[in-house]
């Protein structure tokens, strides 16, 4: 319907100028001094929208002033802003003309950046680049259609944290490999005090946001062998038996049928070591060994445990920088990235890989970076890091259909509703499936 | 009234309703030195075990304050000069000139009062952005850098005229005798004469009361100011700029940063009423709710 | 008035009001043409020519069965509004009855306004303090007397009251303010003639009192009721999507979502367009009863 988005454009156009013109003189705001629209040809300042903010924005400065200092025609300018806003600013940002240069983006956005043709592609040489150096699971983050749209960077695997000292305590020397290993030692392990309040939580899920329930979730189902969605992203998998036993655990941590209690914090309570087990992901590593100190040493990583207890899954999530489809220095904005995700600044490492061992203890998943000495030394010092970065091998991507936030909605509150007793399993699993289904036509 | 009837229960009742008033604003203080350790205890205490001023020190570091109160006083100020200007011209306007469609158009600000807010976020926010010939764009609000949001202005212009404003100076200009209005036409003094000198002056205790209102009021506004701050984040005014560095990940972590930051955004205002609440209080209580 | 002309004047007042008239064309009739029109296409906020027209799906989709918009986005809706003024006109009604017994009149005043006048992003996130499972007051309250603690804003049946409480906490002030006026007004030999009688506080409050502020009373009843059902920041800054599940979502807050969140500018317009239309109606009802019970300047 062209003629009627014509047709309402040419009218409001219309009304707005009628209204500009008949004011002139009330209205005379200037308009803004500096735009990422018109800068003069040889130097150029280039915005860079990110998700680091407080203390990771700290830990990338000194990166971007180094490549500021070096190249005094290319400035950039990060501008950090929380996660929980990120996809809403690229989106009215864009929307409004006052989009960044450089945006890091979540792969699961994909499908609306697509959408509206936000990302530009990648040109050929990077492309390249891209597919030849990072593993599949990461290049595929890092496509839409199929085209190569920027650099892959935090590339995270979901794995099963566990408390080793609280494991010990129960009698426990390893971690649990099947799920009603892992739901009988949560029970062993679980103390409660006389009014009820948990002390020690035997196995919690993390809450709080659509991702930190819904990422674990697709984790251990695929850990019980299956994806949400199916591969042409057209069908939900909750139908399934992965999907049902999935749904069936998950109610028997939280709820009706819970062992523990929901109001405890899981995420808080891992810090201060008072949950034995979770599910989480491979930074989250790094913020423990700075809240635990000391304690951080009876931290443990394994993977997922399974059905059965031989089989392996999990799903990893991509991060990625991209370019603007509509910035006007894209040329300069692929210069910095490639100089940021490709070329070897300090202990063979690129900067970008400096950043992610540096800021959440985390293995870059670049080959050239994986090779250089001083990570080769850290994973094989750190067991942590080495299961996460062993994951990569046989994680599946996060899937990210056009619609994927409100799939990531549907699925979270239909998890929380089980969770806090507003409907029942086989509600859950109907529900979520169907509206699910819904969304993805 | 009868002071020594008043049951010592009246007291009572009034004092302990004050310390439900007060309370969260003293555990928003006594929080805000409360070290990030003693945030991850699982016991409450409203006294911080030592006081630190950590959470201050790093809320300074993290929070661009000086934007922040910048773009806060900015935009009230703005605002309130605005409404205060566009309330007593319409409010002079609808009380003392006879023109034909009067009543229609007073009808009509007093209809915009029932009109939901959130009926226009997205409309406004289109228009704003999309506004023609500001900040870059063309003729029909397109290919510029975030029209009026490029500026300040996309803080400011949606609120210019306040229909309440409008109904409260008019309700107050009503008072107010026409003789002043004749002898000065008589004396020969112009229109806008007339109403800056002669009206105006005699209006300031309304003007008073709006203004505290409305500063008080762009002060705490959150909602379109988050909007606008996604557009362009030189935008940020304090409430937003504390909301923004709540982290979505792992909010425990980031708590007492907010609290420390939520101290330094609402103590002054908190003084600036408590100064100027009789003026508030009392204009809202007599001019407001006739 | 002498020696000036109705012409004169009409010119005059109209280039008064050319400011203010341009204002509301601009940032109040377009938009309601405008919102109206995105009701009815699928859109994402991007360039107009992406704009679908889509008739009157986006309305269906509202109010389809199984949309949880009708149930119990809706229905929270009514329930907060209703619930926060009941708590708020409660505590008021004694709050301000009281204090014009007292000393320190404006004092009083001023300490039970203090929470209107701070920005909801610092009411939001100190109640979520206080109501914090494991380090709140709240719950060391109720665990230090032998309670169980409580889930606040976990528990699905508790969480939308934990933030109406808030909410109502938030409105004592203003209606204490507007209660206070109309106690003024009432004529003071009221009461000295009833006391010659011997009527005790009590008989007086029930029969000078009440009757006498019942045009108050509604007044405050209907507009913070009407302001209930727009409000959203509290809960957008309290629970963010309206958790858990949707137990705490309202209307206003789900259209922001719709819009700022999923980029559905059509469905969230239309949404709004609903809940403009409910409030509407109940305005009017509002015009209605304040005509009977004598409430003039609306």
């Amino acid at each position: 319907m062209k003629l009627w988005g014509k047709l309402s454009k040419a009218t409001l156009a219309l009304m707005l100028t009628g209204a500009m013109v008949a004011c002139s003189g009330n209205n005379g705001n200037a308009p803004a001094s500096e735009g990422s629209g018109n800068k003069p040809a040889e130097k150029v300042e280039l915005t860079m929208l990110t998700h680091y903010v407080g203390v990771n924005e700290t830990q990338l400065k000194p990166l971007i002033e180094q490549w500021n200092s070096e190249n005094p025609d290319i400035q950039i300018k990060p501008i950090g802003v929380d996660f929980g806003e990120l996809q809403k600013t690229i989106m009215t940002k864009q929307s409004a003309g006052q989009g960044a240069d450089i945006m890091h983006v979540y792969a699961l956005w994909g499908g609306q950046l697509n959408k509206n043709n936000v990302l530009a592609e990648a040109p050929d040489h990077i492309a390249e680049d891209v597919k030849a150096n990072y593993p599949e699971a990461a290049v595929k983050g890092a496509s839409l259609d199929g085209k190569v749209f920027g650099y892959p960077t935090e590339v995270q695997a979901y794995g099963l944290f566990y408390n080793k000292r609280l494991l010990k305590e129960a009698g426990f020397d390893n971690p649990p490999a099947t799920w009603d290993e892992m739901l009988s030692m949560a029970k062993a392990i679980e103390k409660k005090d006389s009014s009820g309040k948990v002390q020690v939580q035997g196995f919690g899920f993390q809450r709080g946001y659509a991702g930190l329930v819904d990422q674990p979730f697709m984790a251990m189902m695929a850990a019980a062998g299956s994806n949400l969605l199916s591969d042409d992203l057209t069908k939900s998998n909750l139908n399934t038996d992965a999907g049902k036993k999935t749904l069936e655990l998950y109610s028997k941590v939280y709820g009706k049928d819970g062992m523990t209690d929901i109001s405890f914090n899981a995420t808080k309570g891992f810090g201060t070591g008072q949950v034995a087990m979770t599910i989480g992901a491979g930074w989250w590593a790094g913020s423990l060994k700075t809240v635990m100190k000391d304690s951080y040493t009876d931290v443990g990583v394994a993977p997922i445990p399974s059905l059965d207890g031989s089989s392996k899954g999990t799903i990893a999530y991509t991060w990625a920088w991209g370019v603007n489809s509509k910035s006007k220095n894209q040329e300069a904005a692929w210069k910095f990235l490639q100089w940021m995700n490709s070329t070897v600044v300090k202990d063979d490492l690129t900067p970008e890989g400096s950043f992610l061992l540096e800021a959440f203890n985390t293995a870059s998943s670049r080959k050239s970076d994986l090779e250089s000495p001083k990570l080769k030394e850290h994973l094989g010092s750190d067991p942590i890091i080495k299961n996460f970065s062993d994951a990569l091998t046989y994680a599946s991507e996060e899937q990210s259909p056009a619609t994927a936030a409100e799939v990531q909605d549907i699925l979270f509150k239909n998890i929380e509703s089980m969770w806090t007793g507003q409907q029942s399993l086989d509600d859950t699993i109907n529900n979520a499936h169907t509206q699910i289904e819904e969304k993805l036509k | 009234m009868k002071l020594k009837r008043i049951p010592w229960i009246s007291y009572l009742i009034i004092l302990i309703g004050t310390v439900i008033m007060i309370f969260p604003f003293l555990d928003m203080i006594f929080s805000s030195f409360k070290s990030a350790s003693e945030y991850s205890k699982l016991n409450y205490s409203l006294l911080p075990e030592t006081f630190v001023f950590d959470n201050y020190r790093m809320a300074f570091e993290q929070l661009k304050l000086s934007m922040l109160f910048k773009n806060s006083i900015i935009r009230s100020l703005a605002i309130t000069l605005l409404v205060l200007l566009t309330s007593s011209l319409g409010g002079y306007v609808l009380a003392k000139l006879r023109f034909p469609g009067k009543k229609l158009i007073f009808r009509f600000v007093l209809s915009t009062m029932m009109f939901p807010a959130f009926l226009f976020f997205i409309p406004n926010y289109y228009i704003t952005v999309h506004f023609p010939l500001v900040g870059g764009n063309n003729i029909f609000g397109e290919g510029g850098y975030g029209g009026l949001a490029a500026s300040m202005a996309g803080l400011i212009v949606p609120f210019a005229v306040s229909g309440f404003g409008i109904f409260l100076m008019r309700q107050f200009i009503m008072n107010i005798e026409d003789a002043y209005i004749e002898s000065a036409r008589i004396d020969g003094a112009g229109e806008l004469r007339i109403f800056f000198q002669v009206i105006l002056p005699m209006t300031v205790p309304a003007l008073a009361t709006l203004a505290i209102f409305e500063f008080i009021g762009s002060w705490n506004e959150f909602i379109w100011a988050l909007l606008m701050n996604s557009v362009n984040n030189e935008l940020a005014t304090l409430p937003v700029g504390i909301q923004m560095l709540k982290s979505h990940l792992d909010p425990t972590l980031t708590q007492p940063l907010v609290m420390a930051g939520l101290v330094i955004a609402t103590i002054p205002i908190l003084i600036l009423f408590l100064f100027l609440q009789k003026y508030y209080v009392r204009g809202m209580m007599n001019d407001g709710l006739k | 008035m002498k020696s000036f002309g109705l012409r004169k004047e009409t010119v005059l007042a109209y280039s008064f009001l050319i400011p203010i008239l341009l204002f509301y064309t601009i940032f109040l009739v377009i938009p309601v043409v405008f919102s109206f029109v995105i009701s009815l296409t699928e859109w994402g906020g991007f360039d107009l020519e992406s704009m679908t027209f889509v008739g009157l799906d986006n309305y269906k989709k509202i109010f389809a069965s199984d949309s949880t918009f009708l149930d119990p986005i809706l229905t929270n809706t009514f329930v907060f509004a209703f619930g926060s003024v009941a708590l708020s006109f409660i505590a008021a009604m004694m709050v301000s009855f009281l204090i014009t017994r007292l000393r320190w009149q404006g004092l009083w005043r001023s300490i039970y306004f203090l929470p209107a006048v701070t920005t909801i992003v610092a009411i939001g996130n100190v109640w979520l303090y206080i109501y914090n499972p494991t380090n709140g007051i709240l719950n060391e309250i109720l665990t230090s007397v032998g309670l169980k603690p409580v889930n606040f804003l976990d528990n699905p049946s508790i969480a939308l009251w934990a933030v109406i409480a808030v909410s109502g906490w938030l409105g004592i002030g203003g209606a204490v303010l507007i209660l206070t006026a109309g106690l003024k007004g009432i004529p003071h030999d009221y009461y000295e003639a009833a006391s010659l009688e011997g009527a005790g506080m009590w008989r007086q409050y029930f029969s000078i009192t009440l009757p006498l502020l019942r045009p108050t009373i509604l007044f405050v009843l209907i507009t913070s009721f009407i302001g209930g059902l727009q409000s959203f920041t509290l809960t957008l800054v309290m629970t963010r999507t309206g958790g858990p599940g949707n137990s705490t979502n309202v209307g206003a807050l789900e259209m922001y979502n719709q819009a700022f969140s999923f980029g559905n500018w059509g469905v969230a317009s239309a949404m709004a367009f609903v809940l403009f239309v409910v409030i509407f109606i109940i305005t009017m009802i509002q015009l209605i009863v304040f005509r009977k019970g004598g409430v003039e300047s609306y």
